[in-house]
């Protein structure tokens, strides 16, 4: 090492080095010199072979030779991926000032005083975001997230200035959760955007932002955030823990590292959420909840995810609490029909025709007549094309997805019990279920599993089999664990306090304590009482 | 290998269940046929006649467009005969094809004949099968019980489901009675000397076959023994506290050829036993609370002493309409229908054990006092006829 040092400050001296090329490259690389050959070499040269090397010749990463300030024996470079940097600022605060303002004499003079790479760092380049790296890796993965590298010639660490200017979405409203009244910004691929939202949401120094590298070969930019003096700090190491543990070559959607923290990753439910809007995300962290954002999604996920989430939407809490409590029961409702209504259906026609009023008895066999199913196929039947009829429209490109409204409404509804092959009652069933399932979009896809598991027990043992089924269904609801927290709270175990904003939705004022499981260490979010007119 | 054997357990305890439920009996509804109404009859050489009525599913499509007038009625009649109810229940399988489900069967029609003989025999089956409900109705019919089948229906598509709304509002005239299979059970049970159930006639006005409640049949233990009619059946049902609304038309005070109508609002009864000397005495007291319906006589009503008349002459056609009743079961059947002897029993269950054993001899003998407290409640928003 000691001989190394003394080699560069050799270097050092001797500025226009004419051959250092032959003398690395008489070096080939070896276990022993690998930390040398993962460092940056004095030599501009050899920096740039290295790196063309690294490289391997992807046309994308444009190498910018140049002299600084008409010095010929200055030789520098620039490293940047065409794409990812803003160019015309680029020449306007790199190129400009290295190339012609230090040509001018003062500056000229003044330079020769002082290292010139500090130089450039503190007083030339008026840059907002430089830092400074010897590591090979480390100039490769900035250049790789857009900076701009600078390497001069008889320095052994490069610059590198942040002049990211990549084309990227605006900021829309999201498609998935629309609302009427609130914020209809939501989340687009690029991170920062997406952090500086949120950091927008709660002004806060107590909103942490931790930042991770993921993924071996897409090195993606994971980052989760949450509020530190809310959140419960061992929910924090654990996510930290979950998400270092992480081990897989490429994350491409947030849906990579849902996968791998979940609780249970064989059960249907989903233990972990996701949201599309900064408000949301907000809310969540206030209760003490942590979201993670990974670069290049929209999708944010937040942690720990509980059943009754499911139920609440934010529109909730910016509308008055009356009718958002009837909205609550309504999708409590919407869920019982999505899960429940077809195993009935099949459970009372094939076992227990003495359930339900004669004339609806009577109406329901006068539609059965003639199909020649049984009735549990009949609901399959229509259940599957529902479910074919779904997925098409999703996959559909827009102007196709018209067709296939009109062949699943007409063709598939009237016709199909036109001509004796499924029951009327069993098309409005099916269509009210398919419905009431959209009601609860974020168990779309645990409702028709559910749904299916439910039938099959009805098919077999009518309602004691429905019933059978549920006890299955609310065991392992029971069981489940979101990083900890039990999944259904806070109806099991229960919670009076928690259950004003599930069963009913209480009005704000009311609801001043944090989520008793999730808000363990500051539980009081305010002290607002009832507001009334000013007594005399 | 423990995690194999683990799950074969798991899979042999979850297999238990399907082996020990009960009925399992799945069939799709359009191997069934919804059995709406039955009537049992007297057969030929002592069988029992068994019938049906089944709503038609099938051709619904027919049926919904040209049975758009309402009249037409939706049943199918099925009949077989048996030995006994049973045999002839499962003999009609032999001629239908479809397995009749009777779950959502309204009522049991009862024969003339039938009745006489005495209906616990054939009602036995209703009573202990798993598929009937103890919430049917019974009936009893003067003639052929199947005759009832003809009936049209008028307001509903289903001559059941208007049978249904008829009994379901007895309450309203209080003419007549409505007796579940429960009811009559209870009424029969534990020796009990007679039961009134109620009787269904086709409306000899009405040339087409309409359905009436007329009156009530009495029952001596479990055979037909007479009939009563509209008026004797309120009286009946007076003594029993189950009168829940209903008509009253009284003489006008001052004009007495014309009428007055008070609806009965509330009325509650109360039996009192009481024995002196080895004669037995009850006192019938009923307390009616009713109101102003309507007057045909153009009197101004709405004075105290007018309304003091009223309350008189309401209580007399009441006393009159339970007199009338207690006479015919005391005089005429001989046969303790109002459940005087329970009254009895319960305060004084020693010498019930006496007289039980001779009741039918004793109850003809007891001196029966009606005491009838009225009041009228309120005469409407006006006071005499504009």
């Amino acid at each position: 090492m000691i001989k190394k040092l003394k080699k560069i400050r050799e270097l050092k001296k001797l500025p226009a080095h004419s051959q250092p090329k032959t003398e690395n490259d008489s070096h080939p690389p070896s276990n022993e010199s690998e930390t040398e050959v993962n460092k940056l070499t004095s030599f501009l040269t050899t920096n740039l072979t290295v790196l063309k090397e690294r490289f391997q010749g992807s046309v994308d990463i444009v190498f910018r030779e140049f002299k600084v300030g008409f010095d010929p024996n200055k030789s520098a470079a620039l490293i940047y991926i065409d794409g990812l940097v803003k160019a015309e600022s680029m020449n306007a605060t790199i190129l400009k000032p290295l190339m012609f303002d230090f040509a001018r004499e003062e500056l000229w003079q003044e330079l020769n005083q002082h290292n010139l790479l500090t130089f450039i760092r503190d007083y030339a380049v008026p840059n907002n975001r430089v830092q400074e790296f010897s590591q090979l890796q480390d100039v490769i993965d900035s250049i790789l997230r857009g900076n701009v590298a600078l390497l001069l010639d008889g320095f052994n660490s490069a610059l590198i200035f942040d002049s990211k200017g990549f084309e990227g979405r605006a900021i829309v409203e999201p498609a998935t959760e629309s609302v009427v009244r609130g914020p209809r910004e939501g989340f687009n691929e690029r991170l920062g955007i997406n952090l500086s939202l949120l950091r927008r949401k709660i002004t806060n120094e107590n909103l942490i932002l931790e930042q991770l590298n993921l993924g071996t070969r897409t090195k993606t930019t994971v980052c989760f955030a949450y509020l530190s003096g809310v959140v419960n700090e061992k929910l924090v190491n654990e996510v930290r823990n979950r998400l270092q543990r992480i081990d897989i070559d490429g994350i491409l959607e947030s849906g990579y590292i849902e996968q791998l923290i979940e609780d249970a990753p064989v059960s249907i439910f989903p233990t972990v959420g996701n949201t599309e809007k900064p408000d949301i995300l907000a809310a969540k962290l206030l209760e003490g909840r942590i979201g993670i954002f990974v670069d290049g999604t929209p999708i944010a996920l937040t942690v720990p995810y509980l059943l009754v989430e499911a139920l609440q939407s934010s529109e909730d809490y910016y509308s008055r609490p009356y009718f958002v409590t009837i909205v609550r029961w309504l999708r409590i409702a919407s869920l019982i029909f999505a899960l429940y209504l077809p195993a009935l259906y099949i459970a009372i026609q094939s076992y227990h025709p003495d359930l339900i009023p004669t004339p609806l008895l009577v109406s329901m066999a006068k539609s059965r007549e003639g199909i020649p199913f049984p009735a549990y196929v009949e609901v399959f039947i229509m259940g599957m094309i529902f479910e074919i009829l779904r997925e098409a429209g999703v996959r559909m490109p827009r102007p196709i997805g018209q067709a296939v409204s009109i062949v699943g409404g007409l063709v598939i509804g009237e016709a199909a019990s036109k001509a004796s092959l499924v029951s009327d009652t069993v098309i409005i069933f099916v269509a009210l279920t398919g419905i009431a399932s959209f009601v609860i979009p974020s168990l779309g896809d645990v409702i028709p599993l559910s749904r299916l598991f439910l039938m099959t027990c009805a098919t077999l043992l009518g309602i004691f089999g429905i019933l059978m089924g549920s006890v299955v269904l609310f065991i392992h609801l029971t069981k489940l664990r979101s990083f900890g927290i039990p999944y259904l709270a806070p109806l099991a175990p229960g919670n009076l306090d928690d259950l004003r904003d599930v069963l009913v939705k209480a009005p704000a004022w009311a609801l001043n304590t944090r989520p008793r499981l999730l808000g363990a260490w500051n539980s009081i979010r305010g002290r607002s009482t009832r507001p009334s007119p000013k007594k005399k | 290998m423990q995690k194999g054997k683990r799950v074969i357990y798991l899979l042999l305890i979850l297999g238990i269940p399907l082996l020990i439920t009960g009925c399992w009996d799945r069939s799709e509804l359009e191997g069934r046929a919804i059995v709406t109404l039955i009537a049992l009859d007297k057969g030929e050489n002592n069988e029992i006649k068994f019938s049906v009525q089944v709503e038609r599913t099938s051709n619904s499509q027919e049926s919904s467009t040209g049975g758009s007038s309402g009249v037409e009625s939706s049943g199918v009649i099925l009949s077989s005969t048996g030995e006994t109810v049973m045999d002839a229940v499962r003999n009609l399988i032999l001629k239908s094809g479809r397995k009749l489900y009777y779950p959502h069967n309204t009522a049991i029609i009862l024969g003339n004949e039938i009745a006489k003989e005495g209906i616990l025999p054939v009602l036995d089956l209703f009573n202990r099968d798993a598929e009937m409900r103890p919430l049917t109705w019974v009936l009893v019919t003067p003639g052929k019980a199947a005759d009832i089948f003809e009936a049209q229906s008028t307001l509903e598509s289903l001559p059941a489901k208007q049978l249904d709304m008829m009994l379901k509002d007895f309450g309203l005239s209080s003419k007549t009675v409505a007796t579940t299979l429960l009811d009559t059970m209870k009424q029969l049970a534990y020796d009990s000397p007679g039961a009134v159930l109620s009787n269904i006639e086709l409306d000899p006005n009405n040339p087409k076959k309409a359905l009436l409640l007329n009156g009530a049949a009495v029952f001596q233990r479990d055979k037909l023994i007479g009939r009563l009619n509209p008026l004797e059946t309120r009286g009946y049902l007076w003594s029993q506290g189950k009168v829940k609304s209903g008509v009253i038309t009284i003489p006008c005070p001052g004009e007495e050829n014309k009428k007055v109508s008070m609806e009965i609002e509330r009325a509650n009864r109360k039996i009192e036993s009481d024995i002196s000397d080895g004669k037995l005495k009850f006192t019938i007291s009923v307390n009616v609370e009713s109101r102003l319906a309507d007057q045909a006589c153009l009197t101004d009503l709405g004075n105290p002493e007018k309304i003091m008349e009223l309350k008189k002459s309401q209580s007399e056609v009441i006393e009159k309409e339970i007199r009338s009743i207690v006479d015919k079961a005391q005089e005429k059947y001989s046969t303790d229908i109002l459940g005087f002897g329970t009254e009895l029993s319960r305060k004084f269950p020693q010498e019930w054990q006496n007289i039980k054993e001779n009741w039918a001899e004793e109850f003809p003998k007891a001196e029966v006092d009606i005491v009838v407290n009225s009041k009228i409640s309120d005469i409407g928003l006006v006071k005499q006829p504009l």
